[in-house]
């Protein structure tokens, strides 16, 4: 396994605004593995699951040649939530049943410590990790990553991003390479109100490269002083279910970085992940070289926009 | 180690009942069913799931007793802590967090079977806090138990004792081969539908465990073994402060003392005056000496002979 999410399997139930509910879609970490595996053959997640995950994930892990060597089945139930978005864009969420075996508790007991990835990261190359403040995890990160070599992307959670936890998500940006947060978390955190702000901010960070979301326009790549727009490529088909957007495309920028792209490229594909992510619920289901070399195409023919050549961050 | 307590670590705050807090104080299954047995022998240890401000909390209580660390893994930036609110019948509830905040921090510091496996090694007996929701980890420690060798003393959840939950509880007690068995008598009469403590201790003699306890508040405990049960009152070791962690010490006492004796007069007897002793501070008994055991040991054998001779009963028919 060369990139890994690393995270939780987290089933949904999807309640929409106009009142459409769909069951069992995929989601979570799984939205990691996507970006991650829409661009790279050898990706996969870490992660506990339940000994029920073949009933959701079965299907997408065979199509997709995808490994379970960094999967522990710890329980007999993958974690499964409700997800009723509102109209302002903010949902809810909760575990489908009221009890610990669905519940938070299993959620909880699923989720991979830092020994779960010490036991499979030889030959990992990146790991994209979705994950909040606990020191003792990122602390053995770090050493994972002094003795492995591997980068880290982190994406930040959102109940994360408030000026009193500043100083802690500073402290543990030095076991992270690649920084993923978007725009009203960025505000919230350094208390700013414009993207010129968020942008001055987030270039004061010390990691080699911040993917900065900026919602239904697009992100900005950040490198060093500098920072390139990617506007969002819209999908003029139906967008069937814009969740995990933000989860798919840090992912995807990881890879990108890793497999020696610059940061403008970067972006680019994590706006191309996000543009066929939409396009039904739960990630893409065949993640084909066909697909591949469609993305990687449309990829080429969007950097030729571009006139910089910022170097690559990984040769 | 010989005797092995497994379980959470938590660090409790009790809120009185003018809604003001204590400070926190050491706790968890795991501790205070360790303290129950370590006061009556040295060769004990926990297997349990810490955060690195463990040693901050518990390093001088483990340094003056010279508590074995072994089974204690650092997992997370910070032991799980609770305030706890007591009932009038003794249930509690424990809140800091939003519930599924607090729920998934629970999760994520149980310990995992892997764990059990390499620090169960040569034990003699083992003490486990455990709800029966996963049978995943229930199939695993069948096999551990097996493989290892141990006896088995199952400290019952509340959270899984009810009637939905008797069969799951059934099949564990089977599958793992259960020879101790702990439950207080409110969850006892939850899990069987039952009102009274005939009722209650007559469907905990249709399990089929060799020994159980039925723990009474107050009122001490039942011990059970084959079709006859006996009432040990509890024990008075010294001023009452705080009962948190009584059940615990108490089951982690009687695992022990039933391992040693066969007795289930002395195995209630003694683990009563371990609960005796955890309820003389918040949180738990702060250092081991040998006066503490010498005193509990010759509290235990008075009683012992005291029970046996106020109830007409002969040590060979126990």
């Amino acid at each position: 396994m060369k990139y890994a999410a690393v995270g939780n399997f987290i089933t949904n139930r999807l309640q929409f605004v106009d009142g459409r509910v769909v069951n069992d879609v995929m989601g979570g970490t799984a939205y990691g593995i996507e970006g991650l595996r829409l661009w790279h053959d050898d990706s996969s997640i870490i992660c506990g699951a339940g000994t029920d995950m073949d009933k959701h994930y079965g299907a997408w892990f065979e199509k997709n040649h995808l490994s379970r060597e960094g999967i522990r089945l710890l329980t007999d139930h993958t974690t499964y939530n409700y997800v009723q978005y509102r109209p302002d864009g903010t949902y809810y969420e909760n575990s489908i049943v009221g009890t610990k075996v669905y519940g938070w508790n299993n959620f909880g007991y699923l989720t991979p410590t830092a020994a779960d990835v010490e036991r499979v990261c030889g030959g990992i190359v990146g790991l994209n990790i979705c994950r909040g403040l606990d020191h003792f995890f990122w602390s053995e990160i770090g050493k994972l990553k002094n003795s492995h070599c591997f980068k880290v992307m982190w994406e930040i959670g959102t109940s994360c991003c408030v000026p009193e936890n500043l100083e802690r998500i500073l402290d543990t940006l030095q076991y992270v390479d690649y920084f993923s947060i978007n725009l009203p978390e960025t505000k919230s955190l350094f208390g700013v109100e414009t993207e010129e702000e968020c942008l001055a901010k987030l270039k004061e960070l010390d990691v080699e490269f911040t993917l900065f979301r900026v919602g239904e326009k697009g992100l900005y790549s950040i490198a060093g002083d500098q920072h390139w727009f990617v506007p969002c490529l819209r999908w003029d088909g139906d967008i069937v279910d814009p969740t995990g957007c933000g989860n798919s495309s840090t992912a995807t920028a990881l890879v990108a970085l890793c497999e020696g792209e610059d940061p403008i490229m970067a972006g680019i594909m994590a706006n191309i992940t996000a543009h066929y992510n939409v396009r039904q619920y739960g990630p893409v289901f065949d993640m084909s070289h066909e697909l591949r070399d469609e993305m990687t195409a449309l990829a080429k023919k969007l950097r030729a926009e571009y006139p910089d050549q910022p170097a690559p961050l990984c040769q | 180690m010989d005797f092995i307590a497994i379980g959470n670590t938590m660090t409790d705050s009790i809120m009185n009942q003018d809604g003001s807090c204590t400070e926190y104080h050491m706790g968890g299954p795991s501790p205070f069913a360790y303290a129950g047995i370590r006061i009556w022998n040295d060769s004990c240890s926990m297997i349990t799931n810490v955060g690195e401000d463990y040693n901050a909390l518990y390093g001088d209580w483990i340094r003056k007793n010279q508590v074995c660390t072994d089974g204690i893994t650092v997992v997370h930036e910070t032991t799980h802590n609770n305030i706890l609110t007591y009932n009038e019948d003794g249930t509690y509830g424990a809140s800091n967090l939003a519930p599924h905040d607090y729920a998934t921090e629970m999760g994520y510091m149980e310990v995992k079977p892997e764990q059990i496996e390499q620090f169960t090694k040569g034990a003699k007996a083992v003490y486990f806090f455990f709800d029966a929701y996963n049978p995943v980890f229930w199939e695993e420690f069948a096999r551990i138990k097996e493989k290892n060798g141990f006896e088995f003393m199952w400290e019952a959840s509340g959270v899984t004792s009810t009637p939905e939950y008797l069969d799951r509880i059934k099949k564990i007690i089977s599958d793992c081969k259960v020879e101790q068995f702990s439950i207080n008598y409110p969850e006892t009469k939850s899990l069987f539908g039952v009102d009274t403590r005939e009722d209650a201790l007559a469907a905990l003699k249709t399990l089929g465990v060799p020994f159980i306890i039925m723990r009474d508040g107050k009122n001490g405990m039942y011990t059970i073994k084959g079709d006859k049960h006996y009432l040990i009152p509890s024990v008075d070791m010294g001023k009452f402060i705080d009962q948190t962690g009584c059940g615990n010490c108490s089951t982690g006492a009687a695992m022990y003392a039933y391992y040693v004796t066969r007795d289930p007069v002395m195995a209630g007897i003694m683990a009563n005056i371990s609960s005796g002793y955890n309820i003389c501070q918040f949180g738990l008994t702060q250092q081991f000496t040998p006066e503490m055991r010498t005193r509990a040991e010759e509290t235990a054998q008075q009683m012992y002979a005291d029970y046996l001779q106020q109830h007409g009963l002969n040590k060979q028919d126990l």
